[in-house]
């Protein structure tokens, strides 16, 4: 098996990461921003498995991967319930007119 | 080239191009369907960077369970009714802007930052053996070094489904 | 000069003069309240006014019992003092004179104030500024008592000009009038024109006799030798050291002073502001007009008689002649109501000055006295009849017709028959009727200029015979003005206003007792009797020989020294003098009434009753009062106004000049610092506010409640983290 640097994984990690940061601050969408949160844990899981490679004996980076895929499941499941809950009663999943009932 | 370099150029690329186009989307289906393509295409970058078991996890939790999820979400909170569900933007400019300089910064940090253990080499052929999956590794630790989290983390997993469930239940007033 | 002497009085003086202080304050108490406060008071305070008048009048009448015939009242008191060269002080004095005529003269003052007071209650009600009309009346009696009372020739210079003043007030009383405004203004100046010659004269006789005090000057004039072409004043009289003076500058003084008289008596040449005057309210006319501030003049002269050289004397008698004649003239063609009683005013002051230069002095005073009183009645009679004429014309709403003019008048015999008979008696004393007051001041005026004349002409010289024959030819033509006024007036048919219903006040009265009864006690005191027992020679009145130079004078006659005491002695020789000017004078006004009769008729068979201005050339030249009044515009006033044209070209275009093209360029100074202030300061403050704005929106852009903003700000806490760690 041939090597994969570790510094273009680390950028991979830093776009995705970035990614999902404008989803989150750009969408009005509450399940598009959950996507966004979903993408950057998959960038951080990224990391954690590129550094993984620098002490690959404790395969810590790994199983904190596992631990971050586990909680990013609880949490979208929370939150997916919570959305489910605002939109049977505001009937809407705009960020913007949910809380404040404003409609900017 | 390196073929595996290659395949992880091809997958990263195909990471980023449909995380772009789940942020460029106003469907939020699409979004869905951009997501699942990264979340894809990222497994097979873990496989590439011998975390087997993680890139399996991936695929059952995310791929199996998170984005079923997000489009049962999806369907669940848009009164559909043959039009496609829409998501406009907000703070488009500025956004992009903090995002741009955050990423400039974040590349810059990557490039210019002094690694303790050399980069060039991230596993070297000697270190581990090539066809030993990290499973083993993973299972001893889990049940040894990592036992707390372990436990914490089946902990809020519970919790998590219960909040879950509670939430989602109709709300008997009286 | 030995001041000291006058300062002495007695108790009894003193209060005497205090008594005369009050009289001549209460008016300017009583004008000066209501002018600060009479819209308040009740009926605008007219009462407050004629109450004070009235009570002057009284106080005056108790002064005339105490002094009339007694010794002379004089109380002096310091005024003030002026440092002079050296250690001596120029003492100025301030003091009361009462003899008999002064007393006299407060007597009729404060009367015909107070009559003409009462008349205007009627004839000014419903005037917007009622109340200050009774307090310039109040201010104009006090100006006058003042001249009265005065001792030096200061403070009657003072009250001379307050006269003057106050007269200006009420003639331009309605300055809403162009015509009024500028009657006042006119008065005003040509006053002032005589004034300047009165004060120079003042001056003159300061010079060299230091002081102002009328007793003294005339001890002094009387201690003159007379050395022909210069009199000699010794140190006893004349101060520190004799002085001596020359006969001309002496004449000059004389005349300067008598320019004084010049202008407040309309004497010719200044005789004009007169006759406009009259667009003054008619009870003023009657004021100013009759007793008081044309009298002024002649009362100066009798005041001052001993400061005038033959010579003098000889100028006043010429111009009183000929303004006695202009004015009589003049008379002849008006057509205004008060325009001819005006000019017969001034015929009338022309004769007492006359009487003044040929040496009659006490023939002029009685003169004064009589004529105070008729014309007084005639001028009230003429407002009678103006109110009456204006109530006409009200009630027809007729605003062409002037109200003024005799021919639209006529037959107010019945309609008016009260103020007929009121208007007789007072029409034949001017007149110069037998048995009525003028004429017996007319009959010794007369009387005096004829033995003056021939006396002067005791050389061969008989041009001096000029003099009374401009007298008699006015005694004619006073008959003839006065029966012109007479008829047109109250004969014949009125032209506008035929219904007596129009002009009386009611069917059964014909006008208010306030008006006709001051107008009927004047005319009842227009009746020879009341001033000289013997109604047919002037010789026993009571006025006259109280009034005469001997007693007035402690019979010094003054510079012209030599001519009373020689016309009285002429007089005695030639008796048949006073016996044919009283049969000429009353011949000549019988035959002047005669005339106007003639007149009138001849003017109602014309038809010319409606015509504007007289035809004939002589007539126009009479009705522009033979055109002095252009004169003056061509030679006087066009030429200053022509001067006072340069120089405010001059101030136009070269002093407004700089001024404009001063304010120019500081209002392009202002220009540049407005653009500094409104983009500089006001641009920084502008900045300010923007970038106040700018933090307040970008803090409500921070704190906008959305979760993604505050987001997008912690990931720039995190860049700002990044940041820190890449730079250190």
């Amino acid at each position: 098996m041939t090597n994969i640097p570790l510094i273009p994984v680390l950028l991979l990690g830093a776009v995705l990461f970035c990614l999902g940061l404008l989803a989150v601050i750009t969408k009005r969408h509450a399940i598009v921003v959950l996507m966004g949160i979903e993408l950057i844990f998959n960038a951080a899981n990224l990391n954690l498995v590129a550094f993984n490679r620098l002490q690959p004996d404790l395969m810590q980076g790994q199983i904190f991967s596992v631990f971050v895929m586990v909680i990013a499941a609880a949490e979208s499941a929370v939150a997916l319930a919570i959305i489910l809950k605002v939109y049977q009663y505001f009937k809407t999943v705009n960020l913007d007119q949910i809380g404040s009932g404003t409609d900017t | 080239m390196n073929p595996v370099l290659l395949l992880f150029y091809v997958f990263g690329l195909m990471a980023v191009g449909a995380a772009a186009f789940m942020v460029a989307t106003k469907n939020v289906l699409y979004a869905a369907f951009g997501l699942l393509i990264t979340l894809l295409s990222l497994a097979a970058i873990f496989i590439l960077l011998f975390a087997d078991f993680v890139a399996v996890a991936q695929l059952m939790i995310y791929v199996g369970g998170v984005v079923v999820l997000i489009l049962f979400g999806v369907m669940l909170s848009n009164q559909v009714q043959g039009k496609a569900v829409q998501s406009e933007s907000v703070n488009r400019w500025s956004g992009s802007l903090v995002v741009l300089t955050l990423f400039g910064g974040l590349a810059y940090l990557i490039l210019s930052a002094n690694y303790l253990v050399p980069a060039a080499p991230l596993a070297s052929a000697g270190d581990l053996p090539e066809t030993k999956t990290s499973i083993i590794t993973i299972g001893i630790r889990l049940i040894t070094n990592f036992a707390l989290p372990f436990e914490v983390a089946s902990l809020i997993l519970l919790i998590a489904l219960m909040g879950a469930a509670y939430i989602s239940t109709e709300e008997k007033h009286d | 000069m030995n001041l000291n002497a006058a300062f002495t009085s007695t108790a009894e003086q003193n209060s005497l003069a205090l008594w005369a202080l009050v009289v001549l304050l209460l008016p300017l108490v009583a004008g000066v309240l209501l002018l600060v406060t009479g819209r308040k008071l009740p009926r605008q305070g007219d009462w407050l006014s004629i109450g004070a008048t009235g009570l002057s009048f009284l106080l005056a009448l108790y002064l005339f019992f105490q002094v009339w015939e007694m010794p002379v009242v004089h109380v002096v008191q310091n005024w003030f003092g002026l440092a002079g060269a050296g250690s001596n002080t120029f003492a100025f004095t301030i003091g009361i004179y009462l003899d008999n005529l002064a007393v006299l003269m407060l007597v009729i003052v404060t009367f015909i104030s107070l009559l003409v007071q009462v008349f205007s209650v009627i004839y000014m009600h419903g005037e917007w500024r009622y109340h200050q009309y009774f307090g310039y009346l109040g201010i104009f009696t006090f100006s006058m008592l003042g001249i009265i009372l005065a001792d030096n020739l200061l403070l009657l210079f003072v009250f001379w000009e307050l006269v003057g003043f106050s007269s200006y007030l009420l003639i331009g009383f309605w300055y809403e009038k162009d015509s009024a405004g500028r009657a006042g203004k006119k008065a005003f100046l040509f006053n002032r024109v005589g004034d300047i010659g009165f004060l120079l004269g003042i001056f003159l006789f300061y010079t060299y006799f230091q002081t102002f005090d009328l007793v003294i000057l005339k001890n002094a004039v009387a201690g003159g030798i007379n050395q022909g072409a210069a009199f000699l004043f010794p140190a006893s009289v004349a101060g520190n050291s004799s002085v001596t003076l020359s006969y001309s500058l002496l004449t000059l003084a004389g005349l300067g002073i008598f320019c004084g008289c010049v202008g407040k008596s309309a004497q010719f040449p200044l005789q004009v502001w007169l006759p406009d005057a009259m667009e003054g309210p008619t009870p003023v006319s009657s004021l100013i007009h009759a007793a008081t501030m044309v009298a002024a003049g002649v009362y100066l002269l009798a005041r001052c008689f001993p400061f005038f050289t033959e010579d003098a004397l000889l100028v006043i008698s010429i111009i009183g002649a000929l303004t006695a004649l202009l004015g009589a003239l003049a008379a002849t063609a008006q057509y205004d109501i008060k325009k001819i009683l005006a000019f017969s005013t001034i015929s009338q002051l022309g004769y007492m000055v006359m009487g003044m230069g040929v040496g009659a002095h006490d023939a002029s005073l009685l003169h004064l006295v009589t004529h105070a009183f008729f014309k007084a009645s005639l001028f009230l009679n003429a407002g009678i009849i103006i109110h009456a004429m204006h109530h006409a014309a009200h009630e027809l709403a007729d605003e062409h017709s002037d109200v003024q003019d005799i021919r639209n008048m006529g037959g107010f015999r019945k309609i008016l028959p009260l103020t007929f008979y009121a208007y007789i008696p007072a029409a034949a004393a001017l007149v110069g009727l037998p048995l009525f007051s003028g004429f017996l001041s007319k009959d010794a005026i007369l009387t005096g200029a004829w033995a003056w004349a021939g006396f002067k002409s005791l050389n061969g010289n008989y041009l001096y015979y000029l003099v009374p024959l401009f007298a008699f030819g006015s005694v004619l033509l006073t008959g003839f003005y006065m029966a012109r006024h007479c008829f047109y007036i109250f004969f014949g048919h009125s032209k506008l206003y035929q219904a007596p219903t129009l002009l009386r006040a009611s069917k059964t009265t014909e006008t208010s007792g306030w008006l006709l009864v001051p107008v009927a006690v004047l005319a009842i005191l227009s009746l020879a009797f009341f001033f000289s027992f013997n109604p047919f020679s002037y010789a026993g009145s009571w006025v006259m020989q109280g009034l005469s130079w001997q007693k007035l004078l402690f019979g010094q006659p003054g510079l012209s020294a030599d001519l009373l005491p020689a016309i009285t002695a002429y007089l005695h020789e030639a008796a048949y003098i006073s016996l044919a000017t009283a049969v000429l004078s009353v011949l000549l006004a019988v035959g002047g009434l005669w005339l106007g009769w003639l007149n009138y008729k001849s003017a109602r068979r014309g038809g010319i009753l409606t015509t504007a201005a007289p035809a004939s050339s002589f007539g126009r030249l009479a009705y522009h009062h033979f055109y002095l009044d252009a004169f003056y515009e061509k030679v006087i006033i066009n030429p200053f106004m022509r001067l006072t044209g340069r120089v405010a070209a001059f101030d136009n275009y070269f002093i407004d000049y700089s001024l404009n093209t001063f304010a120019k360029i500081m209002v392009v100074l202002a220009k540049l610092i407005s653009w500094g202030d409104r983009w500089l300061v006001d641009g920084t403050i502008h900045l300010v506010v923007k970038v106040a704005g700018f933090v307040g929106k970008l803090g409500r852009f921070m704190q906008n409640g959305k979760v993604q903003t505050y987001y997008i700000f912690s990931v720039l806490g995190l860049i700002l983290l990044v940041l820190y760690i890449l730079a250190f």
